[in-house]
Protein backbone atom coordinates (compact mmCIF):
# COMPACT_ATOMS: atom_id res chain seq x y z
CA UNK A 1 0.00 0.00 0.00
CA UNK A 2 1.82 3.12 -1.24
CA UNK A 3 0.90 6.23 0.73
CA UNK A 4 1.98 9.86 0.51
CA UNK A 5 1.76 12.24 3.46
CA UNK A 6 1.66 16.00 2.68
CA UNK A 7 1.79 18.86 5.15
CA UNK A 8 2.07 22.44 3.88
CA UNK A 9 0.14 24.07 6.73
CA UNK A 10 3.06 24.60 9.14
CA UNK A 11 6.26 26.61 8.48
CA UNK A 12 8.07 23.60 6.98
CA UNK A 13 7.05 21.66 3.88
CA UNK A 14 6.89 17.96 4.75
CA UNK A 15 6.39 15.13 2.26
CA UNK A 16 6.69 11.48 3.27
CA UNK A 17 6.31 8.31 1.23
CA UNK A 18 5.28 5.06 2.93
CA UNK A 19 5.19 1.57 1.56
CA UNK A 20 2.75 -0.01 3.96
CA UNK A 21 3.93 1.14 7.38
CA UNK A 22 7.54 1.54 6.30
CA UNK A 23 8.90 4.96 5.47
CA UNK A 24 10.38 4.94 1.98
CA UNK A 25 11.29 8.60 1.32
CA UNK A 26 11.32 11.88 3.24
CA UNK A 27 11.39 15.49 2.12
CA UNK A 28 11.45 18.29 4.69
CA UNK A 29 12.13 21.88 3.58
CA UNK A 30 12.41 24.10 6.63
CA UNK A 31 10.75 27.52 6.82
CA UNK A 32 9.59 27.43 3.24
CA UNK A 33 7.39 30.44 2.54
CA UNK A 34 6.77 29.83 -1.16
CA UNK A 35 5.28 26.37 -0.88
CA UNK A 36 3.13 26.86 -3.99
CA UNK A 37 6.26 27.44 -6.06
CA UNK A 38 8.06 24.38 -4.73
CA UNK A 39 5.57 21.61 -4.13
CA UNK A 40 5.82 20.17 -7.66
CA UNK A 41 9.63 19.94 -7.56
CA UNK A 42 9.71 18.51 -4.06
CA UNK A 43 6.95 16.03 -4.86
CA UNK A 44 8.93 14.87 -7.90
CA UNK A 45 12.03 14.53 -5.70
CA UNK A 46 10.01 12.40 -3.28
CA UNK A 47 8.80 10.12 -6.07
CA UNK A 48 12.36 9.82 -7.41
CA UNK A 49 13.65 8.87 -3.95
CA UNK A 50 10.91 6.28 -3.58
CA UNK A 51 11.34 5.16 -7.21
CA UNK A 52 7.61 5.49 -7.77
CA UNK A 53 5.38 6.90 -10.50
CA UNK A 54 2.44 9.08 -9.51
CA UNK A 55 0.14 6.27 -10.70
CA UNK A 56 1.69 3.92 -8.10
CA UNK A 57 0.25 5.95 -5.23
CA UNK A 58 -2.82 4.41 -3.64
CA UNK A 59 -3.60 7.05 -1.01
CA UNK A 60 -2.77 10.62 -0.08
CA UNK A 61 -2.81 11.67 3.59
CA UNK A 62 -3.06 15.45 3.72
CA UNK A 63 -3.09 17.98 6.56
CA UNK A 64 -5.85 20.55 5.99
CA UNK A 65 -4.94 23.32 8.47
CA UNK A 66 -5.24 25.44 10.47
CA UNK A 67 -1.99 27.27 9.80
CA UNK A 68 -1.33 29.83 7.10
CA UNK A 69 -4.33 30.33 4.81
CA UNK A 70 -2.25 29.63 1.72
CA UNK A 71 -0.49 26.66 3.32
CA UNK A 72 -3.84 25.09 4.15
CA UNK A 73 -4.77 25.17 0.47
CA UNK A 74 -1.51 24.23 -1.28
CA UNK A 75 -1.09 20.61 -0.19
CA UNK A 76 -4.80 19.90 -0.34
CA UNK A 77 -5.33 21.40 -3.81
CA UNK A 78 -2.27 19.59 -5.13
CA UNK A 79 -3.38 16.19 -3.80
CA UNK A 80 -7.08 16.73 -4.57
CA UNK A 81 -6.29 17.49 -8.23
CA UNK A 82 -4.22 14.32 -8.62
CA UNK A 83 -6.96 12.31 -6.88
CA UNK A 84 -9.60 13.88 -9.12
CA UNK A 85 -7.87 12.59 -12.27
CA UNK A 86 -6.39 9.32 -11.04
CA UNK A 87 -9.13 8.41 -8.54
CA UNK A 88 -6.53 7.98 -5.80
CA UNK A 89 -7.85 7.80 -2.22
CA UNK A 90 -7.62 10.95 -0.12
CA UNK A 91 -7.48 11.02 3.69
CA UNK A 92 -7.40 14.20 5.78
CA UNK A 93 -6.50 15.34 9.29
CA UNK A 94 -6.21 18.79 10.89
CA UNK A 95 -2.79 20.16 11.85
CA UNK A 96 -3.57 20.42 15.59
CA UNK A 97 -4.54 16.75 15.81
CA UNK A 98 -1.29 15.91 14.03
CA UNK A 99 0.75 17.83 16.60
CA UNK A 100 -1.29 16.30 19.40
CA UNK A 101 -0.77 12.78 18.07
CA UNK A 102 -4.37 12.43 19.24
CA UNK A 103 -3.38 12.43 22.93
CA UNK A 104 -5.20 14.41 25.67
CA UNK A 105 -3.90 17.92 26.30
CA UNK A 106 -4.02 21.48 25.01
CA UNK A 107 -2.24 22.34 21.77
CA UNK A 108 -1.86 25.61 19.91
CA UNK A 109 -0.47 27.02 16.66
CA UNK A 110 0.32 30.63 15.83
CA UNK A 111 -2.69 32.27 14.15
CA UNK A 112 -0.80 35.62 13.85
CA UNK A 113 -1.90 39.00 15.20
CA UNK A 114 -1.76 37.78 18.81
CA UNK A 115 -4.08 34.83 18.31
CA UNK A 116 -3.67 31.07 18.48
CA UNK A 117 -5.51 28.14 16.92
CA UNK A 118 -6.15 25.88 19.88
CA UNK A 119 -7.23 22.27 20.28
CA UNK A 120 -8.20 20.75 23.62
CA UNK A 121 -8.45 16.95 23.80
CA UNK A 122 -10.05 15.60 27.00
CA UNK A 123 -9.46 12.20 28.61
CA UNK A 124 -12.29 10.71 26.54
CA UNK A 125 -10.53 12.03 23.43
CA UNK A 126 -13.29 14.58 22.75
CA UNK A 127 -11.89 17.48 20.73
CA UNK A 128 -12.66 21.18 21.01
CA UNK A 129 -11.20 23.71 18.58
CA UNK A 130 -11.02 27.43 19.40
CA UNK A 131 -9.41 30.62 18.18
CA UNK A 132 -7.98 32.23 21.33
CA UNK A 133 -5.84 35.21 22.33
CA UNK A 134 -2.31 34.22 23.12
CA UNK A 135 1.30 34.06 22.08
CA UNK A 136 2.34 30.71 23.46
CA UNK A 137 2.40 27.84 21.01
CA UNK A 138 3.08 24.10 21.06
CA UNK A 139 6.56 23.02 20.12
CA UNK A 140 6.58 21.48 16.67
CA UNK A 141 9.40 19.11 15.82
CA UNK A 142 9.61 17.35 12.46
CA UNK A 143 11.35 14.36 14.03
CA UNK A 144 8.56 14.09 16.58
CA UNK A 145 5.89 14.28 13.88
CA UNK A 146 7.65 11.61 11.83
CA UNK A 147 7.81 9.41 14.93
CA UNK A 148 3.96 9.46 15.13
CA UNK A 149 3.84 7.37 11.97
CA UNK A 150 2.48 4.86 11.10
CA UNK A 151 0.03 4.93 14.06
CA UNK A 152 -1.22 8.42 13.21
CA UNK A 153 -2.64 7.13 9.90
CA UNK A 154 -5.62 5.66 11.78
CA UNK A 155 -6.74 9.14 12.85
CA UNK A 156 -7.13 10.43 9.31
CA UNK A 157 -10.63 10.52 7.79
CA UNK A 158 -11.28 9.16 4.32
CA UNK A 159 -12.78 11.73 1.93
CA UNK A 160 -15.91 10.22 0.35
CA UNK A 161 -16.55 13.02 -2.14
CA UNK A 162 -13.70 15.28 -3.29
CA UNK A 163 -16.03 18.21 -3.87
CA UNK A 164 -16.66 18.40 -0.11
CA UNK A 165 -13.05 18.59 1.05
CA UNK A 166 -12.18 22.09 2.25
CA UNK A 167 -9.12 23.56 4.00
CA UNK A 168 -9.63 24.02 7.75
CA UNK A 169 -9.11 27.80 8.04
CA UNK A 170 -10.64 28.42 11.51
CA UNK A 171 -10.46 32.15 10.82
CA UNK A 172 -11.86 34.69 8.37
CA UNK A 173 -9.58 37.14 6.59
CA UNK A 174 -9.49 40.82 7.53
CA UNK A 175 -11.50 42.92 5.07
CA UNK A 176 -10.59 46.59 4.78
CA UNK B 1 -1.35 21.94 -30.85
CA UNK B 2 -3.85 20.96 -28.15
CA UNK B 3 -3.62 23.01 -24.96
CA UNK B 4 -5.39 23.00 -21.61
CA UNK B 5 -5.19 26.58 -20.34
CA UNK B 6 -5.72 27.87 -16.81
CA UNK B 7 -6.35 31.47 -15.78
CA UNK B 8 -6.77 32.47 -12.11
CA UNK B 9 -5.03 35.84 -11.96
CA UNK B 10 -7.88 37.70 -10.26
CA UNK B 11 -11.25 36.34 -9.15
CA UNK B 12 -12.41 34.42 -12.24
CA UNK B 13 -11.56 30.72 -12.41
CA UNK B 14 -11.24 29.92 -16.08
CA UNK B 15 -10.15 26.77 -17.93
CA UNK B 16 -10.13 26.21 -21.68
CA UNK B 17 -9.37 23.30 -23.96
CA UNK B 18 -7.98 24.64 -27.22
CA UNK B 19 -6.66 23.38 -30.52
CA UNK B 20 -5.36 25.41 -33.48
CA UNK B 21 -7.12 28.71 -32.77
CA UNK B 22 -10.38 26.95 -31.89
CA UNK B 23 -11.92 26.50 -28.46
CA UNK B 24 -13.05 22.93 -27.88
CA UNK B 25 -14.53 23.73 -24.48
CA UNK B 26 -14.20 26.56 -21.97
CA UNK B 27 -15.61 27.40 -18.60
CA UNK B 28 -15.29 30.50 -16.43
CA UNK B 29 -16.62 30.69 -12.88
CA UNK B 30 -17.05 34.29 -11.75
CA UNK B 31 -16.88 35.46 -8.14
CA UNK B 32 -18.25 38.94 -8.90
CA UNK B 33 -21.54 38.34 -7.06
CA UNK B 34 -19.73 37.17 -3.92
CA UNK B 35 -17.34 40.14 -3.82
CA UNK B 36 -20.09 42.69 -4.59
CA UNK B 37 -20.89 43.16 -0.89
CA UNK B 38 -17.28 44.25 -0.23
CA UNK B 39 -17.30 46.80 -3.08
CA UNK B 40 -14.31 45.05 -4.65
CA UNK B 41 -12.33 41.83 -4.65
CA UNK B 42 -11.03 40.54 -1.31
CA UNK B 43 -7.82 38.67 -2.25
CA UNK B 44 -8.05 35.94 0.40
CA UNK B 45 -11.67 35.15 -0.49
CA UNK B 46 -10.68 35.13 -4.17
CA UNK B 47 -8.06 32.44 -3.40
CA UNK B 48 -10.61 30.43 -1.42
CA UNK B 49 -13.02 30.71 -4.31
CA UNK B 50 -10.42 29.43 -6.78
CA UNK B 51 -9.74 26.42 -4.54
CA UNK B 52 -13.44 25.49 -4.68
CA UNK B 53 -14.09 26.43 -8.31
CA UNK B 54 -11.08 24.57 -9.72
CA UNK B 55 -12.68 21.31 -8.61
CA UNK B 56 -16.03 21.89 -10.33
CA UNK B 57 -14.31 23.31 -13.42
CA UNK B 58 -12.02 20.29 -13.82
CA UNK B 59 -15.00 17.96 -13.46
CA UNK B 60 -16.41 19.47 -16.67
CA UNK B 61 -13.22 18.60 -18.56
CA UNK B 62 -13.17 14.96 -17.51
CA UNK B 63 -15.40 14.14 -20.51
CA UNK B 64 -12.34 14.82 -22.71
CA UNK B 65 -9.26 12.66 -22.91
CA UNK B 66 -6.83 15.01 -21.21
CA UNK B 67 -3.94 12.68 -21.98
CA UNK B 68 -4.24 13.92 -25.58
CA UNK B 69 -3.21 17.49 -24.77
CA UNK B 70 0.27 18.65 -25.77
CA UNK B 71 0.74 21.32 -23.12
CA UNK B 72 -0.78 23.02 -20.12
CA UNK B 73 -0.78 26.83 -20.35
CA UNK B 74 -0.86 28.89 -17.19
CA UNK B 75 -1.19 32.56 -16.31
CA UNK B 76 1.78 33.32 -14.08
CA UNK B 77 1.79 37.11 -13.85
CA UNK B 78 0.59 39.76 -13.13
CA UNK B 79 -2.26 39.25 -10.71
CA UNK B 80 -3.25 38.60 -7.12
CA UNK B 81 -0.48 36.44 -5.72
CA UNK B 82 -2.80 34.07 -3.83
CA UNK B 83 -5.01 33.61 -6.88
CA UNK B 84 -2.02 32.99 -9.16
CA UNK B 85 -0.71 30.44 -6.67
CA UNK B 86 -3.96 28.46 -6.87
CA UNK B 87 -3.61 28.24 -10.64
CA UNK B 88 0.03 27.22 -10.31
CA UNK B 89 -0.55 24.43 -7.79
CA UNK B 90 -3.46 23.15 -9.88
CA UNK B 91 -1.43 23.26 -13.12
CA UNK B 92 1.55 21.59 -11.45
CA UNK B 93 -0.61 18.76 -10.12
CA UNK B 94 -2.08 18.26 -13.62
CA UNK B 95 1.39 18.45 -15.13
CA UNK B 96 2.57 15.58 -12.94
CA UNK B 97 -0.61 13.56 -13.40
CA UNK B 98 -0.78 13.95 -17.20
CA UNK B 99 2.99 14.15 -17.70
CA UNK B 100 2.72 17.40 -19.70
CA UNK B 101 4.88 20.51 -19.66
CA UNK B 102 3.52 23.83 -18.39
CA UNK B 103 3.89 26.91 -20.62
CA UNK B 104 3.95 30.10 -18.55
CA UNK B 105 1.96 32.99 -20.01
CA UNK B 106 1.89 36.63 -19.02
CA UNK B 107 -1.72 37.68 -18.42
CA UNK B 108 -1.26 40.99 -20.27
CA UNK B 109 0.09 39.18 -23.32
CA UNK B 110 -3.11 37.13 -23.17
CA UNK B 111 -5.19 40.31 -23.46
CA UNK B 112 -3.09 41.41 -26.45
CA UNK B 113 -3.18 38.15 -28.40
CA UNK B 114 -6.84 37.29 -27.67
CA UNK B 115 -7.54 39.24 -30.85
CA UNK B 116 -6.04 36.36 -32.86
CA UNK B 117 -9.29 34.40 -32.42
CA UNK B 118 -10.91 36.87 -34.79
CA UNK B 119 -8.15 38.73 -36.67
CA UNK B 120 -4.52 38.15 -37.59
CA UNK B 121 -2.28 40.87 -36.29
CA UNK B 122 -0.15 42.64 -38.87
CA UNK B 123 3.12 43.70 -37.26
CA UNK B 124 4.36 46.03 -35.95
CA UNK B 125 1.26 46.77 -33.94
CA UNK B 126 0.37 48.69 -30.83
CA UNK B 127 -2.03 47.52 -28.14
CA UNK B 128 -4.22 49.40 -25.70
CA UNK B 129 -5.03 47.20 -22.70
CA UNK B 130 -7.54 48.64 -20.24
CA UNK B 131 -8.97 46.62 -17.37
CA UNK B 132 -9.77 46.69 -13.66
CA UNK B 133 -6.11 46.29 -12.77
CA UNK B 134 -4.23 47.78 -15.72
CA UNK B 135 -4.18 50.59 -18.27
CA UNK B 136 -1.29 50.16 -20.66
CA UNK B 137 0.00 50.93 -24.13
CA UNK B 138 2.24 48.31 -25.76
CA UNK B 139 4.47 48.01 -28.78
CA UNK B 140 3.82 44.61 -30.33
CA UNK B 141 6.49 43.34 -32.74
CA UNK B 142 5.71 39.60 -32.74
CA UNK B 143 4.26 37.10 -30.22
CA UNK B 144 7.58 36.89 -28.38
CA UNK B 145 8.56 40.52 -28.65
CA UNK B 146 6.22 42.92 -26.92
CA UNK B 147 7.25 45.97 -24.95
CA UNK B 148 5.24 48.03 -22.56
CA UNK B 149 5.46 51.71 -23.54
CA UNK B 150 3.36 53.30 -20.83
CA UNK B 151 0.89 52.50 -18.09
CA UNK B 152 -1.17 54.18 -15.45
CA UNK B 153 0.70 55.96 -12.70
CA UNK B 154 -2.25 55.66 -10.30
CA UNK B 155 -5.65 53.96 -10.69
CA UNK B 156 -6.49 51.62 -13.54
CA UNK B 157 -9.35 52.68 -15.82
CA UNK B 158 -11.65 49.88 -14.61
CA UNK B 159 -10.91 50.77 -11.01
CA UNK B 160 -12.09 54.34 -11.61
CA UNK B 161 -15.29 53.06 -13.23
CA UNK B 162 -15.89 51.01 -10.05
CA UNK B 163 -15.15 53.91 -7.71
CA UNK B 164 -17.39 56.36 -9.54
CA UNK B 165 -20.19 53.78 -9.77
CA UNK B 166 -19.89 53.07 -6.05
CA UNK B 167 -20.00 56.78 -5.19
CA UNK B 168 -23.11 57.17 -7.34
CA UNK B 169 -24.70 54.14 -5.67
CA UNK B 170 -25.00 52.30 -9.00
CA UNK B 171 -23.42 49.04 -7.81
CA UNK B 172 -20.50 46.80 -8.75
CA UNK B 173 -18.85 46.21 -11.18
CA UNK B 174 -19.06 49.78 -12.38
CA UNK B 175 -18.15 49.43 -16.08
CA UNK B 176 -21.35 47.92 -17.52
CA UNK B 177 -23.57 50.01 -15.20
CA UNK B 178 -21.97 53.28 -16.27
CA UNK B 179 -22.03 52.19 -19.92
CA UNK B 180 -25.79 51.66 -19.55
CA UNK B 181 -26.22 55.18 -18.10
CA UNK B 182 -24.20 56.54 -21.03
CA UNK B 183 -26.48 54.95 -23.62
CA UNK B 184 -29.58 56.17 -21.74
CA UNK B 185 -28.37 59.76 -21.51
CA UNK B 186 -29.13 62.08 -24.42
CA UNK B 187 -28.29 65.49 -22.93
CA UNK B 188 -25.21 67.63 -22.34
CA UNK B 189 -22.10 66.39 -20.59
CA UNK B 190 -20.74 67.98 -17.44
CA UNK B 191 -17.23 69.27 -18.09
CA UNK B 192 -14.87 66.73 -16.46
CA UNK B 193 -12.14 67.29 -19.00
CA UNK B 194 -8.65 66.81 -17.60
CA UNK B 195 -5.29 68.05 -18.81
CA UNK B 196 -3.38 65.56 -20.91
CA UNK B 197 0.06 64.57 -19.70
CA UNK B 198 3.11 63.97 -21.90
CA UNK B 199 4.02 60.50 -23.16
CA UNK B 200 2.14 57.20 -23.23
CA UNK B 201 1.49 56.94 -19.46
CA UNK B 202 -1.99 57.34 -18.03
CA UNK B 203 -3.21 59.12 -14.90
CA UNK B 204 -6.84 58.79 -13.90
CA UNK B 205 -6.75 60.25 -10.40
CA UNK B 206 -7.43 63.82 -11.56
CA UNK B 207 -10.59 62.79 -13.41
CA UNK B 208 -11.70 60.60 -10.50
CA UNK B 209 -11.25 63.46 -8.02
CA UNK B 210 -13.11 65.89 -10.29
CA UNK B 211 -16.11 63.56 -10.55
CA UNK B 212 -16.16 62.61 -6.84
CA UNK B 213 -15.89 66.28 -5.82
CA UNK B 214 -18.70 67.19 -8.22
CA UNK B 215 -20.91 64.51 -6.66
CA UNK B 216 -20.10 65.67 -3.10
CA UNK B 217 -20.84 69.32 -3.95
CA UNK B 218 -24.01 68.73 -5.94
CA UNK B 219 -25.76 65.54 -4.83
CA UNK B 220 -28.19 67.36 -2.53
CA UNK B 221 -29.28 69.80 -5.25
CA UNK B 222 -32.53 69.17 -7.06
CA UNK B 223 -30.83 69.49 -10.43
CA UNK B 224 -28.40 66.63 -9.63
CA UNK B 225 -28.81 63.79 -12.10
CA UNK B 226 -26.64 60.74 -11.52
CA UNK B 227 -27.28 59.38 -15.00
CA UNK B 228 -25.82 62.61 -16.37
CA UNK B 229 -22.80 62.35 -14.03
CA UNK B 230 -22.15 58.73 -15.02
CA UNK B 231 -22.56 59.50 -18.73
CA UNK B 232 -20.29 62.55 -18.48
CA UNK B 233 -17.65 60.56 -16.63
CA UNK B 234 -17.70 57.90 -19.35
CA UNK B 235 -17.56 60.52 -22.09
CA UNK B 236 -14.44 62.13 -20.62
CA UNK B 237 -12.57 58.98 -19.58
CA UNK B 238 -13.02 57.53 -23.07
CA UNK B 239 -11.99 60.87 -24.57
CA UNK B 240 -8.81 60.80 -22.46
CA UNK B 241 -7.95 57.16 -23.34
CA UNK B 242 -8.58 57.76 -27.03
CA UNK B 243 -6.49 60.96 -27.10
CA UNK B 244 -3.62 59.12 -25.39
CA UNK B 245 -3.83 56.29 -27.91
CA UNK B 246 -3.99 58.74 -30.80
CA UNK B 247 -0.80 60.47 -29.60
CA UNK B 248 0.90 57.09 -29.26
CA UNK B 249 -0.06 56.16 -32.82
CA UNK B 250 1.31 59.50 -34.01
CA UNK B 251 4.75 58.75 -32.56
CA UNK B 252 4.62 55.23 -34.07
CA UNK B 253 3.58 56.03 -37.63
CA UNK B 254 4.73 52.65 -38.99
CA UNK B 255 2.21 50.57 -37.05
CA UNK B 256 0.19 48.33 -39.31
CA UNK B 257 -2.55 47.48 -36.84
CA UNK B 258 -3.85 48.59 -33.45
CA UNK B 259 -5.35 46.24 -30.88
CA UNK B 260 -7.61 46.85 -27.90
CA UNK B 261 -8.12 44.39 -25.03
CA UNK B 262 -8.95 44.01 -21.36
CA UNK B 263 -12.26 44.19 -19.51
CA UNK B 264 -12.83 47.90 -20.13
CA UNK B 265 -12.60 47.24 -23.88
CA UNK B 266 -16.08 45.71 -23.60
CA UNK B 267 -17.32 49.30 -23.23
CA UNK B 268 -19.38 50.10 -26.34
CA UNK B 269 -18.42 53.77 -26.54
CA UNK B 270 -14.70 53.00 -26.19
CA UNK B 271 -14.96 50.32 -28.88
CA UNK B 272 -16.68 52.66 -31.32
CA UNK B 273 -14.16 55.46 -30.73
CA UNK B 274 -11.20 53.08 -30.94
CA UNK B 275 -12.45 51.78 -34.30
CA UNK B 276 -12.03 55.28 -35.75
CA UNK B 277 -8.33 55.49 -34.88
CA UNK B 278 -6.81 53.27 -37.56
CA UNK B 279 -7.76 51.43 -40.73
CA UNK B 280 -6.66 48.19 -38.99
CA UNK B 281 -8.23 48.75 -35.59
CA UNK B 282 -8.66 45.22 -34.21
CA UNK B 283 -11.41 44.81 -31.62
CA UNK B 284 -11.99 41.43 -29.95
CA UNK B 285 -15.34 39.78 -29.39
CA UNK B 286 -16.63 40.76 -25.96
CA UNK B 287 -16.23 37.22 -24.62
CA UNK B 288 -12.46 37.56 -25.02
CA UNK B 289 -12.17 40.93 -23.26
CA UNK B 290 -12.58 39.85 -19.64
CA UNK B 291 -10.13 37.50 -17.92
CA UNK B 292 -10.39 34.09 -19.60
CA UNK B 293 -8.30 31.01 -20.21
CA UNK B 294 -9.01 31.07 -23.96
CA UNK B 295 -6.67 34.03 -24.42
CA UNK B 296 -4.01 32.24 -22.37
CA UNK B 297 -4.28 29.20 -24.64
CA UNK B 298 -3.92 31.11 -27.91
CA UNK B 299 -1.02 33.17 -26.50
CA UNK B 300 0.80 30.02 -25.38
CA UNK B 301 0.28 28.57 -28.84
CA UNK B 302 1.52 31.70 -30.66
CA UNK B 303 4.50 32.21 -28.35
CA UNK B 304 5.47 28.56 -28.38
CA UNK B 305 5.28 28.40 -32.17
CA UNK B 306 7.10 31.70 -32.55
CA UNK B 307 10.11 30.61 -30.50
CA UNK B 308 10.83 29.07 -27.12
CA UNK B 309 7.80 30.51 -25.39
CA UNK B 310 7.87 27.72 -22.87
CA UNK B 311 11.26 28.81 -21.62
CA UNK B 312 10.06 32.22 -20.55
CA UNK B 313 9.98 32.53 -16.82
CA UNK B 314 8.01 35.48 -15.54
CA UNK B 315 8.27 36.72 -11.98
CA UNK B 316 4.98 37.10 -10.18
CA UNK B 317 3.81 40.68 -9.88
CA UNK B 318 1.33 41.53 -7.18
CA UNK B 319 -1.73 43.70 -7.57
CA UNK B 320 -2.30 45.32 -4.21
Amino acid sequence: MKKIFINTTLPDLMLLAFDGDKIKATIVVENLIKKADNIKTEFKNLLNQAKWQVTDIESFYVITGPGSFMGARVGLLFARTICQILKTNLYILDSLSLIANNLPGKYSIDAKTGEAFQLTIDQNLNKEFALVKGNSFSEISNLKIISYFPNIFQHFTKVQDLKDVEPFYMKEPKVN
Amino acid sequence: MKILAIETSHDDTSIALYENKKIIYATTVSQTEFHKKFGGTVPEYASRGHYTNLYSSLEEFKKFNLNEIDYIALTVTPGLIGSLNMGKVFADALSITLNKEVINVNHMHGHIFAIEFNHSITYPAIALIVSGGHSQLWNVYNPNHVEIAGETTDDAAGEVFDKVARRLGLGFPGGPLIDRCFSEWGGDYIDFKIKDSEGPSFSFSGLKTKVINYISNNEKKESFNKIQVAASFQHWIVHYIIEKTKSFINVNPNVKSIIIGGGVSANDYLRSEFAKLHVNALIPEKKYTTDNAMMIAITADLQHNSKNGSEKNYQNDVIK
